[in-house]
């Protein structure tokens, strides 16, 4: 089900480093908090909403819950990669991913083309840009990724919605699931 | 369920559901099709409900909430063709505070939906008011707000290529 995995061990000072699910969406790679990732599912089916913009996937059902689904490389303004199906679909918390505050959050798919792996980046060395959703960027190795700040999706546009039915527990981010390397279940 | 009976109508082609069982009450939940989405309205908001006949020479007009029962099946008006020779789908239509509804089809009526706020992340991409989301049948769908109903039901009559 999920491809959430504790962060890699790296060589270097890690007390600074938070865990980050790095997700290809087109030409670019994305990471996410790992706090905000609930699970990591094979694309849900999609119903568009007319009249929507472009970002907007559209509605899925999930877990008997209606959802809406984003499409991450839309999000991110990147161009859609060889594989625009979009086979995996991250169900994340659109908040700044504690779970204390997990009450105001409210669920959204993002459809994305792969969940890669769970890595450890510091704060500090995330560059900020003005993105919207994106935050920043920074290094993964050669890498430069997209670094996602999903409550910016709650924030702004938000005209008082308030959580969906079937909040999270404090079980809800997935987590406990040990990953496989390069590859989410549900992917291609 | 007694036959309809003529009236006044905003549209000549307007008819009264004959198989039409909306409760008395009204409460509960219109589950509608257009153009292969789902949308669900608050039966207590929906002041009439007609179907469009074209091919009928008698304008009809009725208002919701005549029978006692829940709806027994889909009601719709059939496919035919319109004068460019386009398929065009039997329409219903729904009113309600916000203006008339179409839509190809009211799937049920049902007697409770669970629903949810509309998420903020729906309203930053999408332009619409709504009194929530729900699931139906597995499937998601959007309750409408009847003082502010979605433009794509408010359009007029929904055609198929």
């Amino acid at each position: 089900m999920t491809a959430v995995s504790q962060p890699e061990s790296s060589t270097e000072n890690t007390d600074d480093r938070r865990p980050y699910l790095l997700a290809r969406a087109g030409e670019v790679v994305c990471a996410l908090p790992l706090g905000s990732v609930r699970q990591v599912v094979k694309a849900l089916s999609v119903h568009r909403l007319p009249g929507s913009r472009d970002e907007l996937a559209g509605l899925a059902e999930f877990v008997g819950e209606p959802l809406p689904v984003l499409d991450l490389a839309r999000l991110v303004g990147a161009a859609p990669g060889a594989n625009p199906a979009y086979p995996v679909t991250l169900v994340c918390w659109a908040g700044d991913g504690r779970r204390e505050t997990v009450d105001s959050q409210e669920l959204v798919g993002l459809a994305a083309d792969a969940a890669l792996e769970v890595v450890g980046l510091d704060p500090d060395a995330v560059v900020a840009v003005d993105g919207g959703v994106t935050a920043g960027e920074a290094r993964v190795g050669d890498d430069v990724v997209r670094v996602l700040d999903l409550g910016a999706l709650s924030r702004e546009g938000s005209r008082g919605a308030r959580p969906a039915a079937g909040s999270p527990d404090g079980d809800a981010t997935a987590t406990d699931s040990a990953p496989e390397e390069g590859a989410a279940e549900g992917g291609p | 369920m007694s036959s309809p009976t003529p009236r006044a109508s905003a549209g000549a082609d307007w008819h009264e559901a004959p198989s039409l069982a909306v409760g008395a009450r009204r409460e509960g939940y219109l589950v509608l099709e257009r153009e292969g989405h789902l949308w669900a309205v608050a039966g207590t908001s929906v002041r009439r409900l007609a179907r469009h006949r074209p091919e009928d020479g008698e304008a009809w007009d009725a208002e919701a909430g005549g029978g006692e029962a829940g709806l027994e099946g889909p009601l719709d008006g059939g496919p035919r063709e319109n004068g460019a020779g386009r398929r065009r789908e039997g329409s219903m239509r729904l009113t309600v505070a916000g203006g008339d509804l179409t839509a190809h089809r009211v799937l049920a009526m049902v007697p409770d939906l669970e629903v949810t706020p509309v998420p903020g992340s729906l309203l930053r991409f999408w332009p619409e008011a709504a009194s929530g989301l729900a699931v139906y049948d597995g499937r998601p769908l959007v309750v409408i707000d009847p003082q502010r109903p979605p433009q794509p039901l408010l359009r007029d009559g929904p055609e198929e290529d």
